[in-house]
């Protein structure tokens, strides 16, 4: 092979084409930025977050916004329906339902972010235990796992309200413990398939202690699919936490959490449909609208995970 | 000049469901100081696990490792922090080489701070020093991974492998996952810091052209045996081993002008497990006879090229 | 051949090929306005770096683009005479597989793993060819052996087999029903050296007995060296060069294509410092005005940033995408 003209050699270093010159106190993105940007682009994404920030404010100054107490009885409104004054009706005990439903927000949501926190924090607790260490640790904590999961919740939801007595705290503790399970797989999965990655030998061969190996190099990254469970599992904690409160063994009235609203109109449903309906609307968006938000925060953090 | 690292009889095994993998099997070689010794082979040579085994990423079965003269096979904590030092490693893959979460500037500062011999000052000047050495933009310094290119990834992988200046360094195929024209920026490199810092460099690859352009001597690996090991030029002027001769007759030329005389191996490559003893090319050699199933010896049969095979005297007519 | 006018009486004819990627709200332009020819029987070589847009112009050949992101902007490809970029999706269908046939890099994902070997090479056959489905079965085992693989393994998985072996599996399949066209993407980078040139003299081997004619795609001139008859040096989805492989390795124009030259190690010359190519490969959803080389050619002058730059004819047969051939070639 010959070439019959000079060779555009360039000894020194390389000339950068226009589009890398770029003014010298450029802002760099970190992968969460990125992740933030991008989620703010996809419009499911902004209308779940809008519903459910609404949805906790509503839940927050419902006292300011709301003319009448959740608990205030009125007997000439005994099941009224739908009207100008009462948006929504009044229950059975003349109770104003679309107020009971915003101080329900309370109840819902809290339970929902709160036994959200005890499972994740759990999860990546013992996950995180089972993936480093491994052999005969992961072995034994999977096997508790197995046999754990292989309890209904249900069962383990009932064990606890014995243990506990029904309400708030018990709910919080039911869902929160039985949502370790999924958190821990997720977690030790990652972190299995995290060690194998050249960037763990490289710590190594520069002399990175144990602890900072998992705490800079592992830790942060495995915990990516992680968080994109958290969102849906509030979801899922909320509509928990309604069934067990529409069986009766979470939050008892007149405590007006979304559940137990449901509960409690089921009696009525034939004649009065709207003590149910709108509990169950309220429900049903405020999944949706979490929902939509945790595939928005997939689909963002999906390249990332790839990468 | 003194040979900084020598090999002597290594054997790394694995352990696995199916049995003993000989990845590494008997090999011994040297490496002079300010030199590059190449290591060929396709895959399953075992070249990549001879390189980690060597700077003590993975711990040799058997056979003795010496740096400097020094036996450092097994070594304690603080000897191993010491050796770490000594010997770097420059990986493959840029793209899972480096933390996703950590900046450039972190990735390189880092192996200077956790060698507790910097002051605060002196780690921020090194880190600066060595990111203009090896070529990444000053305004690249908060950049994370993911905004670089491929190239650049390197360029700060090679920082943080020459932070602590190791005197050796095992470059793991470092430019195969590199485009054609940025492998060649990253191979000057490479040559560049090796003059200034007078480093000694271990080349793994398994692309010939590449690896006869940087080293100056060159192992050939089949399996995990080291069949042949001569000066780079000799190695391709004069390959005496069949397996090399079959290797490098194997490489498209681009002289379109001149075709080329092809050895095409027959069959197909045997299990690294539980092998047979003897050479494990003679499966596929048209050599082979009785006599390739007892071990082969490692021979000088020119000055400093070294072959592991009892026909090669009669095949190249020595 | 290269033909920019009307004249599409070769084989193959692909003419100002225009492909688009949709990313967002940005637009990546894969191919710019490609456009070459390709007699029966004859082999092209289409060269560049990764990025460069030869995958997307085989995949736009074979019409199998992801739609979207991927647009066909223009262009038509003349396959016999016949516009195959405009027919139906029902009557492309009958032409893969029997007509052009596609094999990529890696052979891992091209093979079904729950499948036995010979039954995937026989429902191509089956498929394509009309033929029963026993002597598909016969046909299958008689392709595996052409490969070099013998008839009791041929009722193995993939997982059973080396990717050298797989590689050939995925060329038997390809070749089984005597297509016209064969498209390779880097058939062999994923493979040994010594595996390469095994399954490239195969493929050699069964293109001539049917005269069946190839694009393959690779960034190794070595490959190109040995199995070409013409060159197309494709930079930021347009082809800078073209010539027969004596006109391009012999006298090569472009200085994309001599950089690309000088930039990697061969065994036959004795350089002591590589010729890197300064700066990176464009951002395809960001060109440069003008010629898409010219932020990394030494050669460039205030010409090059203005306006497209048309493909010239320098010696019979020879073409290339410079303002400044006359200055190169003195």
């Amino acid at each position: 092979m010959q070439s019959n003209s000079v060779n555009c050699a360039n000894e020194s270093s390389p000339i950068l084409p226009n589009r890398l010159q770029k003014k010298s106190n450029v802002k760099h993105a970190s992968s969460g930025d990125l992740v933030f940007q991008t989620l703010l682009k996809k419009k499911g994404a902004l209308v779940g977050i809008v519903i459910v920030l609404s949805l906790i404010l509503l839940a927050i100054f419902a006292p300011l916004i709301s003319p009448y107490s959740y608990t205030a009885l009125n007997a000439k409104a005994v099941f009224a329906p739908p009207s100008w004054q009462h948006l929504f009706g009044c229950d059975e005990l003349g109770r104003d339902i679309l107020t009971r439903l915003m101080y329900g927000g309370r109840y819902s949501i809290s339970i929902g972010i709160l036994s959200t926190l005890v499972s994740t924090l759990g999860g990546i607790l013992l996950g995180s235990i089972a993936g480093f260490f491994g052999g005969k640790v992961d072995l034994i904590l999977m096997r508790i796992l197995d046999i754990f999961q292989a309890l209904p919740s249900i069962l383990f939801a009932i064990l606890i309200a014995t243990v506990l007595g029904p309400g708030f705290n018990m709910t919080v503790l039911a869902l929160g413990i039985s949502g370790i399970p999924g958190i821990v797989r997720t977690m030790r999965a990652s972190i299995l398939s995290i060690r194998k990655i050249d960037f763990v030998e490289a710590a190594v061969s520069i002399n990175c202690t144990n602890s900072r190996i998992i705490w800079k190099y592992i830790v942060p990254n495995a915990i990516t699919p992680v968080l994109v469970s958290i969102s849906n599992n509030v979801s899922q904690a909320v509509i928990q936490a309604a069934g067990l409160s529409y069986i009766g063994l979470g939050i008892q009235p007149p405590s007006p959490e979304w559940g137990a609203m449901l509960s409690a109109g089921r009696n009525y449903i034939l004649n009065h449909p709207h003590l149910v309906l709108f509990p169950g609307l309220i429900i049903m968006v405020f999944v949706l609208a979490f929902n939509l938000f945790s595939d928005a925060l997939r689909d963002a953090l999906d390249p990332k995970l790839k990468k | 000049m003194s040979a900084l690292i020598e090999v002597k009889h290594l054997k790394k095994y694995f352990n696995s469901a199916r049995g003993r993998v000989h990845a590494v099997d008997d090999v011994s070689f040297r490496i002079e100081e300010g030199k590059t010794m190449g290591v060929v082979g396709e895959s399953g040579c075992g070249k990549s696990t001879l390189g980690r085994t060597i700077i003590h990423l993975l711990e040799s079965t058997s056979g003795q490792i010496l740096f400097q003269g020094e036996d450092v096979t097994n070594v304690n904590k603080k000897q191993l922090r010491e050796i770490r030092e000594n010997m770097q490693i420059i990986f493959q893959d840029p793209f899972s080489s480096l933390n996703p979460r950590m900046t450039v500037y972190d990735a390189v500062k880092e192996p200077l701070e956790l060698s507790n011999r910097f002051t605060p000052a002196q780690i921020v000047e090194e880190t600066e020093r060595l990111m203009d050495l090896v070529g990444i933009e000053e305004r690249l310094k908060l950049a994370y991974p993911h905004e670089l290119d491929g190239g650049r990834r390197q360029r700060v992988g090679i920082a943080r492998a020459l932070a602590l200046n190791p005197k050796f360094v095992m470059c793991d195929e470092p430019v195969s996952a590199l485009d054609v024209s940025i492998q060649a920026q990253i191979l000057n490199l490479l040559m560049d810091l090796q003059e200034k810092k007078k480093l000694t460099f271990m080349f793994v690859t398994h692309n010939l052209s590449v690896v006869r352009h940087i080293s100056n001597d060159i192992c050939v690996m089949y399996l995990g045996q080291l069949v042949e090991t001569s000066p780079s030029k000799e190695l391709f002027e004069k390959p005496l081993h069949p397996y090399t001769r079959a290797l490098l007759s194997a490489i498209p030329s681009t002289n379109i002008h001149h075709k080329k005389q092809r050895i095409l191996l027959k069959g197909e490559i045997s299990s690294p497990i539980n092998p047979e003893p003897g050479c494990r090319f003679a499966a596929r050699c048209v050599y082979a006879d009785e006599n390739c199933k007892k071990a082969q010896e490692l021979v000088e049969l020119l000055p400093n090229h070294y072959v592991s095979c009892c026909k090669a005297r009669e095949i190249n007519q020595l | 051949m290269m033909n920019h006018n009307s004249d599409t009486s070769a084989f193959l004819s692909v003419r100002d090929v225009v492909v688009e990627y949709t990313s967002g709200d940005k637009i990546l332009h894969a191919v710019n306005g490609v456009s070459f020819d390709l007699e029966k029987g004859k082999t092209l070589g289409l060269v560049g770096e990764t990025g460069a847009g030869k995958t997307s112009i085989a995949k736009t050949i074979i019409r199998i683009l992801p739609d979207p992101p991927a647009k066909v902007r223009s262009g038509e490809i003349y396959l016999n005479g016949e516009d195959i970029l405009h027919i139906s999706e029902s009557a492309m269908r009958k032409l893969r597989g029997k007509i052009i046939s596609m094999i990529f890099q890696d052979p891992m994902t091209a093979l079904n793993p729950v499948k036995r070997v010979v039954d995937q090479i026989a429902e191509v056959i089956s498929e394509h060819c009309h033929t029963s489905k026993s002597d598909a079965r016969l046909r299958a085992v008689e392709m595996l052996k052409k490969v070099g693989i013998a008839e009791d393994r041929s009722r193995e998985y993939p997982h059973q087999f080396s990717g050298g072996m797989k590689q050939r599996v995925v060329i038997a399949m390809a070749l089984a029903c005597n297509p016209d066209l064969l498209l390779a993407d880097e058939p062999t980078t994923a493979l040994d050296v010594t595996i390469q040139a095994q399954v490239l003299e195969m493929i050699k081997e069964l293109k001539t007995e049917n005269h069946t004619s190839m694009i393959l795609i690779t960034h190794d001139l070595g490959i190109v060296a040995e199995n070409c008859d013409y060159v197309a040096v494709v930079y930021a989805g347009q082809i800078v060069e073209y010539g027969s492989l004596e006109d391009v390795f012999d006298h090569p124009t472009h200085p994309y294509t001599i950089g690309l030259f000088g930039s990697m190690p061969d065994l036959s010359t004795n350089i002591e410092r590589l010729a890197a190519i300064a700066g990176l490969p464009p951002d395809p959803t960001n060109l440069p005005e003008g010629c898409s080389f010219h932020p990394r050619c030494c050669k460039a002058t205030d010409a090059c940033k203005k306006g497209a730059v048309q493909m010239e004819e320098i010696s019979k047969g020879h073409f290339c995408r410079c303002c400044n051939t006359k200055s190169l070639e003195g």
